[in-house]
């Protein structure tokens, strides 16, 4: 029990700094939607690819950089009307 | 109302309580540190009646508004106290008082009075009203209080209370009597109550729990019980209502729970092993109970707080969290309207808490939201009591956060300072000296960053420097002191810290002849923060060095206290490497020869600390002047009455510093040293043995290649084999050592009187020795003969000594193993491995577990020196002996084995070690996996980088293996396993291993996602960037929410 305590505190620390971290209550949604942004931020950060895609895309790549940025606020996007119970399973 | 606040009568101002005699309550209680602490036992919790945020804060404002009456009244006192004692005399009412404890002394005057106004049959009128919260309940209190409506009710008449001795059987009041009548104390269930639990727990022998009809009093006899035998129950009974309270605690109920648990933690006679089961018990039931805490919040902290000032450290961390669990569960908003009305309390004790438990929520909730509400404390007019605690408040948060160059608080230091700024022109002596001392720590605490944040309180402080005196400017000095280096760090201020370096020095040195405690400290304290050096001060010997010496290095400070002393020295050491070494040891070294022996040790601390920080300031100091040093610190030696590490330390940094400048004295050192080591003091030769054992380096060097000064010395050290002392037998031998190990190879060689074979067995009995320092030294001298000088000594009694030090293995001390386990590994190098090897493997089938995991270890360490071709193939055919500890013992030794070799040797022997594995990870035994997993996990983190294709398949291999593992629930198993499959990720690269675990994080059974989870976390702390290529690439969640999953930056291309 000692040890369960100290690992969930453990635990909500980490979480406090490394946002993508999970548990077995994470949803599926929860979980997409943190490797999204972790992989959209990775993008962003790395200089060569962000390059490539600026480049692909014909944009400054500062500008790409802040598109992807503010699309990290919410990366999945919804495509029809919510359902009712859609956001367990 | 609530009650928790403090009764008895030292809160209550005295004047409050004796209006007439105003002289006399200036007369203080002297407060010691225990009444501080008792003061804990002083606060009552009921958890049946909880105030409201509004009662509470109304109830505060009516004792302030009383306070300050009672202070006009006692500022005019002609009127004030006559009209007080008309009040007083014209009410004839009289209080049932309820505490007994309360004092009740006549008032003579009032007697008088009584009697002259012939009002001398309403018996005797004594006004003893009751405080409550710091408000006395004065009629004209209890009108502000009660609504209108209320009337006093007459005195009952006395021959009233006298009516029932009628003669009939009254019953008794429910009370067990069972332990005052014969002195054994009441069982329940077996376990003894203590006399404290009684008035706690009686209604546990009173009733059973069928003879309770109502619900909720059932609730209350569980809860009971269960708490009491969490309290004094054995372990294995603890742990079973430990569990059997985390599952109910629901059901109980938060109120019954606490009710039972909160008065508990106030009771003054629980001892301290209690107070924590029962501080962990209520961190479990908030853990348990979640939002159903927020009520009783403020009762929870009332209990817990207390514990935050204790002298025990794990009892003050274990509050810690609880707090910060309690924090976490119920909001911000909540805490703050539960602790709001204690921010100025009366009592600076509860303040003092208060600001603690603030500091706490602060670091669990965020500093973020915090800190709006501390600045809106600290900027309040009303009362100086809250802007106090604000301050406190911020100081806390510093002690908590602080460290780490202030990682965690510099991101808020700006508006850390914005929230102190207003401290500094508060109109309160006290509040600005904790705002200074705030600051102060607060630099301290961010250091070295930050000068820039600090620029706009530079004017305030220096202002308050100038403006203040005594305890309040140390605080000021403290403050300026840690703001200069952070200046003096950042290129952009140096003009701003060389100014402010130089103008505090002045106000420093004016005070250096200050005879409070508190400035000496902080001026040492900022003298070894701040950036002097000789630029700054040109006339440094007159203006700093001179008043530092005449002030500071004084018999006085010698005698007063450990910590001045040591905040002197360590002052010296840093001036005299910022500024001038020869100039300080010119003043230092008369202080060696003084006849106080603390001024004497002081000085030798400080030689050695300047010395061992800049050994090259030797250079500068004069060869004459080393005859003084010298000499000094002999003296101070050999002056020494309270032996003390301190002076040897001295003496072995000078003489090593000085080399070659030694020799004139080595002579004089070594007479002194021979005569004392014949003493009939067996402390004396002690010392001596062991300053030979320090400088016999030196000797050696300073004999210049002619060793006959050493061999004697060797000779001579010899024959002192046969000293009883065990303790200077140990230092004897030590100097053996250091003597042996100053001599060349060549020289050792060639010793002849006594030559390594005569030493050796002389050696062997010593062993035996059941005197720690003496075998420690013994193991280490037979470890250097075995490492420089083995060939010269038969096989035979090298295997002798071996099993000697296989009986050292046993030794309780960590030390002791470890030589004897290195000393292994030499004479294996030398007799080769095998017979050695023998012995250990035979040493595995012993029952001790101690003594097979040193066996491992004295085997791993051999294959280390003898490399593991010679060991493995031996160690493998014992793994085929059918006997579990043997296997485990082997095992073990191939993790230490594989531990100690580099990845480049061990990867020969990936593919040869394989089966051995393969068979230990799939055995029934869990401890043979457990141990398994730990080779793999050295080997794989040693490998990493050096495993390319060709030992993936191996790695793949053990993978496949130790994956099914990780839904062992055993503490240790699991750990391993889990750090065996991070060590297997990283030697194979995220994109296979995350291949075994994004099937297990979305399973269907919550108990199979857990360990995939933890593994995925370790992963994403350890590596989140080298995870992004290998995510899986989701299209849709089957049956999920119409959601587009695509990344489309992904499939940009050109």
């Amino acid at each position: 029990m000692a040890d369960k305590v100290r690992e969930n505190q453990q635990y909500l620390r980490h979480k406090a700094k490394y946002i993508g971290l999970g548990n077995p209550e994470t949803t599926r949604e929860e979980f997409a939607t943190q490797i999204h942004r972790d992989t959209l931020a990775s993008i962003a950060m790395h200089k060569d690819i962000l390059m490539y895609n600026s480049t692909a895309t014909n944009t400054h790549p500062e500008l790409y950089r802040q598109s992807l940025i503010k699309k990290m606020v919410q990366p999945l996007k919804r495509e029809g009307p919510k359902t009712p119970g859609s956001e367990k399973s | 109302m609530s009650k928790r606040s403090l009764i008895g009568t030292y809160t209550a101002p005295q004047l409050f309580l004796e209006p007439e005699t105003e002289e006399d309550s200036t007369e203080k209680h002297v407060v010691q540190k225990d009444d501080y602490k008792a003061q804990k036992h002083n606060r009552l919790i009921n958890v049946d009646q909880i105030a409201s945020y509004k009662e509470r804060m109304a109830q505060l404002a009516r004792s302030r508004e009383q306070k300050q009456k009672a202070l006009e009244e006692q500022q005019d006192p002609e009127n004030g106290s006559d009209a007080k004692r008309a009040k007083i005399e014209s009410k004839l009412v009289k209080f049932v008082v309820a505490s007994e404890s309360e004092p009740s002394e006549p008032k003579d005057s009032s007697k008088a009075l009584a009697a002259k106004q012939g009002l001398a049959e309403v018996s005797v009128v004594d006004v003893v009203y009751p405080i409550y919260n710091g408000v006395k309940l004065t009629n004209e209190a209890l009108d502000a209080i009660l609504p209108s409506g209320f009337v006093a009710v007459a005195l009952p008449d006395q021959s009233l209370e006298k009516k029932d001795d009628s003669g009939f059987y009254v019953v008794p009041l429910k009370v067990s009597s069972a332990h005052t009548v014969n002195d054994t104390l009441p069982e329940y269930e077996g376990i003894t109550m203590r006399k404290e639990d009684i008035k706690y727990f009686s209604s546990l022998i009173n009733v059973t729990i069928d003879e309770i009809a109502d619900a909720e009093d059932r609730k209350k006899f569980r809860a009971m019980e269960l708490v009491f035998k969490i309290k004094n129950g054995t372990p294995i009974i603890r742990k079973k209502a430990m569990k059997a309270i985390n599952v109910s605690a629901k059901d109980l109920g938060s109120n019954v729970l606490f009710a039972v648990v909160l008065p508990l933690m106030l009771e003054p006679s629980l001892d301290l092993a209690d107070r924590y089961i029962v501080t962990k018990l209520l961190g479990r039931l908030v853990y348990q109970l979640q939002d159903a805490i927020r009520p009783y919040t403020h009762q929870i902290i009332t209990a817990l707080a207390p514990s935050l000032i204790d002298e025990d450290l794990t009892l003050r961390l274990e509050t810690k969290d609880v707090i910060s669990n309690v924090a976490r569960t119920a909001g911000f908003a909540n805490m703050v309207s539960s602790l709001r009305p204690d921010l100025d309390h009366a009592d600076e004790y509860v303040r003092n808490l208060t600001a603690r438990v603030f500091a706490i929520v602060a670091s669990a909730l965020g500093l973020a939201k915090v800190l709006p509400f501390v600045k809106a404390v600290i900027r309040l007019k009303k009362s100086w009591q809250a802007r106090h605690t604000g301050i406190r408040i911020v100081h806390h948060i510093c002690i908590l956060l602080g460290g780490g160059n202030g990682a965690l608080i510099l991101p808020f230091l700006a508006q850390l300072i914005e929230v102190l700024q207003p401290g500094f022109t508060d109109e309160l002596v006290s509040v600005r000296t904790a705002t200074a001392n705030t600051t102060a720590l607060l630099g301290e605490s961010v250091k070295p960053y930050g000068a820039e944040a600090f620029e706009i309180l530079l004017e305030p402080v220096w202002n308050g420097l100038k403006s203040h005196r005594g305890r309040s400017l140390a605080a000021f000095l403290r403050c300026m002191g840690s703001i200069i280096p952070l200046m003096s760090h950042n290129p952009e201020y140096i003009e701003y810290s060389n100014y402010y370096t130089r103008e505090l020095m002045n106000v420093m040195a004016r005070e250096f002849s200050s005879p409070d405690d508190d400035m000496k400290k902080s001026l040492l304290r900022v003298l070894t923060t701040m950036p002097l050096s000789k630029v700054l001060f040109p006339d440094y010997k007159k203006k700093i060095l001179t008043p530092f010496f005449l002030n500071f290095w004084t018999r006085r400070v010698a005698l007063d206290s450990a910590q001045l002393s040591r905040l002197v020295v360590d002052a010296t050491a840093l001036v005299a490497q910022k500024l001038d070494v020869p100039a300080i040891f010119d003043k230092l070294v008369p202080y060696a020869k003084d006849d106080n022996e603390g001024l004497r040790r002081m000085a030798c601390d400080a030689i050695g600390k300047i010395l061992n920080v800049i050994p090259e300031a030797v250079m500068e100091i004069d060869v004459e002047f080393d005859t003084r040093l010298v000499d000094s610190v002999l003296f101070a030696f050999q002056e020494q009455k309270q032996p003390h590490p301190v002076y040897l330390l001295a003496f072995g940094i000078v003489c090593k510093v000085l080399g070659l400048r030694v020799k004139p004295h080595i002579a004089l050192i070594l007479s002194t040293m021979l005569y004392r080591i014949k003493s009939s003091e067996a402390e004396v030769r002690q010392q001596a043995a062991d300053l030979i054992a320090t400088i016999a380096d030196t000797i050696q060097l300073c004999s210049g290649g002619d060793d006959t000064v050493m061999r004697k010395l060797i000779l001579f050290l010899y024959e002192l084999l046969g000293e009883v002392y065990p303790e200077v037998l140990g230092s004897i031998i030590g100097a053996l050592y250091g003597c042996l190990n100053a001599l060349e190879r060549d020289a050792l060689l060639t010793l002849d009187n006594p030559s390594v074979n005569v030493l050796l067995p002389t050696l062997t009995p010593i062993l035996k020795n059941r005197q720690e320092k003496v075998q420690e030294q013994c193991i280490k001298l037979v470890g250097l003969i075995a490492k420089r000088n083995a060939e010269t000594i038969n096989a035979k009694e090298w295997m002798r000594v071996c099993f000697d030090l296989l009986d050292m293995l046993k030794s309780q001390r960590r030390r002791i193993r470890v030589a004897a386990n290195a000393t292994f590994g030499d004479i294996a190098r030398t007799i080769g491995p095998l017979d050695v090897l023998l012995m250990l493997l035979n040493n595995l089938q012993m029952q001790e577990r101690q003594l097979r995991v040193c066996t491992a270890v004295a085997i791993g360490i051999v294959a280390e020196t003898c490399s593991p071709f010679t060991v493995l193939p031996a160690l493998m055919n014992e793994y085929r002996y059918p006997d579990k500890n043997v296997q485990n013992g082997v095992l073990k030794a191939m993790s230490f084995l594989f531990e100690y070799l580099d990845g480049s040797t061990s990867k020969d022997y990936l593919f040869a070690i394989a089966p051995l594995l393969e068979d230990a990870l799939t055995d029934r035994d869990q401890v043979h996996r457990q141990i398994a997993s730990t080779v793999v996990r050295n080997l794989a983190l040693n490998c990493y980088g050096l495993a390319h294709d060709d030992y993936h398949d191996v790695f793949i291999h053990f993978l496949n293996l130790v994956i099914p593992n990780i839904f062992e629930t055993s503490p240790h198993v699991i750990i391993r396993i889990l750090e065996c499959l991070d060590s297997l990720r990283i030697v194979l690269g995220p994109g296979v291993f995350m291949n075994y675990i994004w099937t297990g994080l979305f399973q269907a059974a919550s108990k199979v996602r857990a360990p995939y989870w933890k593994v995925y976390n370790s992963a994403y702390v350890q590596g989140c960037d080298s995870l992004v290529p290998y995510y899986p690439k989701l299209d849709g969640i089957p049956g999920g929410a119409q959601v587009d999953y695509r990344v489309e930056e992904l499939d940009v291309w050109m």
